[in-house]
C-alpha cells in the first residue's frame, strides 16, 4: 500500500509542473488560437536563464522565477507583436502559427546552441537532491518545493482570472472574441498580454526545470510531445483541463515507470494522446470540435 | 412522362433540429425546374442530399428510375448528374484550362497512358470555354480572374462530363447584370439542347423568368409547385417568405 | 437633425462583390424601425456597418452628423451604438451576473454598473433568478434574454438587433418581441433586422424595405406588407400572361 502511495505522490509532485507548463500554452490557444509549438524551447530559454543566475550570481532558481517571468513577458511581447497580428485575420491563422513557431523553435534551437553549446546543463541547488521522510513515504525536497511554486502561481492565475478586470477580459476573450470586442474589450491588447502571460508561465517553468531535468537545446522537442498530450487530454483551450490533464498524466506515467521502468514513462503520454484522440478528440473539458 | 429525378420523403435533422422532413419532389425531363424557399426552409440541405454531399437520415433519391440514394457525388457524376458550387472553387494555380480537363471524369488513371485522350478532353474543353465566353482565358491562371469569370469557369467546368442533369447552386450569386443575361442565356440554349436544369437560386426575377416549374420549400417540407406564374401568384408561397405572425 | 445617417454607402466582405449597393437611409431618435426584404437583400451587413464591424468601401454613416463609419466596435460602443448579433454571443462559461457586468466593461464606475443591474433585472426579472447559473445552460429563450439584457447595460443610444428570434419557439419569441417594445419605451432607437418580417413589423413603428443592397421604399410598419411592391420584392416582377409556355 505503501509503495502506491508513493507512487501517487512522485507522480503528484511531477504534476504539479507539468501543469504549469501546460497551462501557458494552454493560454495562448484560449485566447488567440495559436498552438505554439515553440513552447518547450521558450522554457528552454528561461531554464538557461535560470542556469547562468545561479552559475554567477548564485541566485536559487526558486527566487530565479522572479526574474525569468518577467524578462520572458517581455520576450513574449518581443516575438508575439512582429509576427502574429500581422497574419490573424487569415481563415487558416491556427495552421499557419503551428508552422510558424515549429520554425521559430528550430531557430531558437540554433540561438541556444550557438551561445551555450550542447553540453547537458542543470542548476544544483541543494535541495535538488533532497529528500524529506515523512511516515515511510520519501519524499524529494525539489520537486516538492517546484510544485509549491506552480500550485502559488496556479492560483495567482486564476485569481487574476476571475478577480481583475484585464483577467475577466482575457475569459471573454477564450469564450467568445467577437463578444468580448462589441463588449467592448480591445482584443489586440489583450491577445497580446495573453501571450506575454502565457510565456511569463512558461519562464516559471524554466527556473523549475532547470534543476529537475538536465537539459540541452535540443531538450525542448521531449517536451513539446508531452505538452501537446497534456492539453489535448484536458481539452485545447480549457485551463482547469490542462491541470487535470497534467496533473493525471503524469500519475499515471509515475505507475507506469514504477512497473515497468523508466524507459516507459513518454509511451503513456503518446498512447494517452492516441486513445483520447480516437475516443473524446475535444478532451475532457473542451468544447466539442466539429471535423 | 417519368421524372429525370425524383426525391421521395426525404429527412434530415442536425442535433435537435429538422431541416429536412417529408420532403418530396419531382424534376421532369428538360426543364428548367427552381428550388425556392425563404432562409432555413431546408433547399441547400435537400440539394446537398441530391448531390450525395450529405447523406439523408431517411428516404430516397432516384435518377432516371434509378434508386441512387447515398451515392457519392462522383459515382452521380458518371451517371450524368453534375453540380456547381455555391463558393467559387477554384484549383488557383492551375491554368482555366487546365481546371476544366480536371474537372472531367475522363482524366485520371487514363490520362496517364497518353496525350490522345487529353487532347480530346482539351478540345471539348476549349469549346466549352469558348461556349461561355472565356476561351481567351485559356491560359490564365484560374486564380487571377475575377469573380464573374470564375463563376463562368465553373459553370463550363460543370459541362464537361456531358450531364443529363446540372443542379446549379445560386448562379446568379453575386454576379453583375451583363453577366447575368450570359449565363441565363447560356443554360436557355442548353437546356434546348436537351438538358435539364435543377436550381437553387435567391434572384427571383431569374427563377421567375427562367424556369419552366418552381418548387417552394418551408420549414423544411415542400409547400407548393407550380409554374412561376402560379407561384407567383400564390398567397401561402408570400406568407412563407413574410413569415407568420 | 437624424440621429443616424447612412449616406450613399457601399460596402462587402474581403474581395468579395458589393453587398450593400449605395444604400442611403435616416434614423431619428427614439423610434423603433425593422428593416426587412428578402435573402441577400444586406440586412446584417447594414447592421455591421453601422456598428464598425465592417467598413464602408465608399459612403458614410454619421451620428448626430459626425462621421463614424472608420471606427472601431468598441469605439462605436462608446457612442452609444450596441449591437447585438445573430450567432451566439453569450459567453457560456461567465454566470448570468458576470456577463450582464461584461456589458458595462467600459464603465468604469462601479456604482454605476449597479444601478444599471437593477434598472435590467426590473425589465428582466427571470434573469434575477438565474443570476449566478452558466449561460451557457440556460435554453434559448434565457440566452437570448441574457444578451439583450447585456445590451442594456451598455446603455445604448442605439440599440441593433440582428435576427431576435432566430431558433425560438413562437411563444419565446413573442416574449422578446415584447421585451423589444418595452425598449422603446425607454427612449432607446431600436433598429430590428427580422427574417420573420411580420413578427418584426408588428413590434416596431417604422419599416424599411431592403432589397439588392439599396432601400425600396420604407413606411409605417403597421400595413407595409399590404404594399403591392412586397410581392414584387419577394417573388420577382410579376410575369405578363402570356409569358410563360
Amino acid at each position: 500500500m505503501t509503495e502506491i502511495i508513493q507512487v501517487l505522490v512522485l507522480g503528484l509532485l511531477l504534476g504539479g509542473v507539468y501543469a504549469l507548463m501546460a497551462s501557458g500554452l494552454t493560454l495562448l490557444f484560449g485566447v488567440m488560437r495559436i498552438v505554439n509549438l515553440a513552447h518547450a524551447a521558450f522554457i528552454i530559454v528561461a531554464a538557461y536563464i535560470a542556469f547562468y543566475a545561479f552559475d554567477l550570481f548564485q541566485i536559487d532558481p526558486l527566487i530565479s522565477v522572479l526574474i525569468t517571468m518577467p524578462v520572458m513577458f517581455v520576450l513574449g511581447l518581443a516575438v508575439y507583436l512582429p509576427l502574429f497580428p500581422r497574419i490573424e485575420s487569415s481563415a487558416r491563422y491556427t495552421e499557419m502559427t503551428v508552422l510558424m513557431t515549429f520554425g521559430l523553435a528550430l531557430v531558437m534551437e540554433g540561438l541556444l546552441g550557438f551561445f551555450f553549446t550542447g553540453i547537458f546543463r542543470s542548476t544544483r541547488p541543494p535541495y535538488a537532491t533532497d529528500a524529506i521522510l515523512w511516515a515511510d513515504l520519501f519524499i524529494p525536497t525539489g520537486q516538492l518545493l517546484a510544485t509549491g511554486v506552480s500550485a502559488l502561481l496556479l492560483i495567482g492565475l486564476w485569481l487574476f482570472l476571475r478577480y481583475t478586470r484585464t483577467g475577466t477580459a482575457v475569459r471573454a476573450t477564450m469564450q467568445n472574441r467577437t463578444s468580448a470586442q462589441i463588449v467592448g474589450v480591445n482584443v489586440r491588447r489583450i491577445s497580446a498580454i495573453s501571450f506575454g502571460l502565457g510565456m511569463a508561465l512558461a519562464g516559471a517553468s524554466g527556473s523549475l526545470l532547470s534543476y529537475l531535468f538536465p537539459f540541452f537545446p535540443a531538450q525542448h522537442w521531449r517536451w513539446v510531445a508531452l505538452l501537446l498530450a497534456l492539453i489535448v487530454l484536458g481539452g485545447l483551450g480549457s485551463l482547469k483541463g490542462a491541470v487535470i490533464g497534467a496533473v493525471s498524466l503524469a500519475v499515471a506515467s509515475a505507475f507506469v515507470t514504477n512497473q515497468l521502468g523508466p524507459d516507459w514513462s513518454p509511451m503513456t503520454f503518446y498512447l494517452a494522446l492516441f486513445i483520447i484522440l480516437l475516443v473524446r478528440p475535444q478532451g475532457l473539458f473542451g468544447k466539442a470540435l466539429r471535423i | 412522362m417519368t421524372a429525370l429525378l425524383e426525391a421521395r420523403e426525404l429527412h434530415k435533422a442536425y442535433g435537435g433540429l429538422q431541416a429536412v422532413q417529408r420532403c418530396s419532389f419531382e424534376v421532369a425531363p428538360g426543364t428548367i425546374t427552381a428550388l425556392i424557399g425563404p432562409n432555413g426552409a431546408g433547399k441547400t440541405t435537400a440539394f446537398d442530399i441530391i448531390n450525395g454531399v450529405i447523406a439523408a437520415d431517411s428516404g430516397t433519391v432516384i435518377f432516371e428510375g434509378r434508386d441512387v440514394t447515398g451515392f457519392m457525388p462522383h459515382q452521380l457524376t458518371r451517371l450524368g448528374v453534375s453540380r456547381t458550387f455555391q463558393i467559387t472553387r477554384d484549383l488557383g494555380e492551375m491554368t482555366v484550362l487546365e481546371n476544366m480537363v480536371v474537372s472531367s471524369p475522363a482524366a485520371g488513371l487514363r490520362s496517364l497512358l497518353g496525350s490522345k485522350i487529353l487532347k480530346r478532353e482539351r478540345d471539348r474543353a476549349m469549346e466549352l470555354l469558348d461556349f461561355v465566353g472565356i476561351s481567351a482565358l485559356a491560359t490564365t491562371a484560374a486564380k487571377k480572374l475575377s469573380y464573374g469569370q470564375k463563376k463562368l469557369l465553373e459553370f463550363a467546368s460543370v459541362l464537361m462530363s456531358e450531364p443529363k442533369l446540372v443542379l446549379l447552386d445560386e448562379p446568379a450569386g453575386g454576379v453583375n447584370p451583363a453577366l447575368l443575361e450570359r449565363i441565363t442565356d447560356r443554360i436557355r440554349r442548353l437546356n434546348e439542347s436537351g438538358i435539364t436544369f435543377f436550381i437553387v437560386e435567391h434572384n427571383m426575377d431569374v427563377v421567375m423568368q427562367l424556369s419552366d416549374w418552381v418548387i417552394v420549400m418551408a420549414h423544411g417540407e415542400v409547400l407548393v409547385d407550380g409554374p412561376p406564374a402560379a407561384i407567383q401568384e400564390d398567397e401561402t408561397v408570400l406568407d412563407a417568405y413574410l413569415g407568420r405572425a | 437633425m437624424a440621429l443616424l445617417e447612412i449616406d450613399d454607402v457601399t460596402a462587402g466582405y474581403g474581395v468579395g462583390p458589393d453587398i450593400l449597393t449605395g444604400i442611403s437611409l435616416e434614423v431619428n431618435a427614439g423610434r423603433s424601425y425593422c428593416i426587412v426584404g428578402p435573402n441577400g437583400a444586406g440586412k446584417s451587413t447594414l447592421l455591421k456597418v453601422v456598428c464598425g464591424i465592417l467598413h464602408p468601401r465608399s459612403g458614410e454613416v454619421r451620428l448626430n452628423g459626425i462621421r463614424v463609419s472608420g471606427l472601431r466596435p468598441d469605439q462605436l460602443l462608446a457612442e452609444g451604438i450596441c449591437f447585438v448579433p445573430q450567432e451566439q454571443s453569450l459567453f457560456p462559461e461567465m454566470t448570468v451576473r458576470e456577463n450582464l457586468v461584461m456589458g458595462a466593461f467600459l464603465v468604469r464606475d462601479r456604482a454605476v454598473v449597479n444601478e444599471r443591474m437593477v434598472r435590467v433585472f426590473e425589465l428582466f426579472p427571470l434573469l434575477k433568478d438565474r443570476v449566478s447559473q452558466l449561460a451557457g445552460t440556460l435554453s434559448g429563450g434565457e440566452q437570448q434574454m441574457v444578451v439583450l439584457g447585456r445590451a442594456l447595460m451598455v446603455d445604448p443610444k442605439v440599440l441593433m438587433i440582428d435576427e431576435p428570434s432566430l431558433g425560438l419557439a413562437p411563444i419565446v419569441a413573442d416574449q422578446i418581441f415584447a421585451t423589444i417594445q418595452g425598449f422603446s419605451a425607454l427612449g432607446i432607437t431600436v433598429i430590428l433586422v427580422e427574417q420573420n418580417a411580420r413578427r418584426g413589423l408588428e413590434s416596431t413603428e417604422w419599416g424599411i424595405v431592403l432589397d439588392l443592397g439599396t432601400k425600396r421604399f420604407e413606411g409605417p410598419a403597421e400595413g407595409i406588407l399590404d404594399d403591392p411592391r412586397i410581392r414584387e420584392l419577394y417573388l420577382g416582377a410579376a410575369l405578363s400572361k402570356g409569358d410563360d409556355e
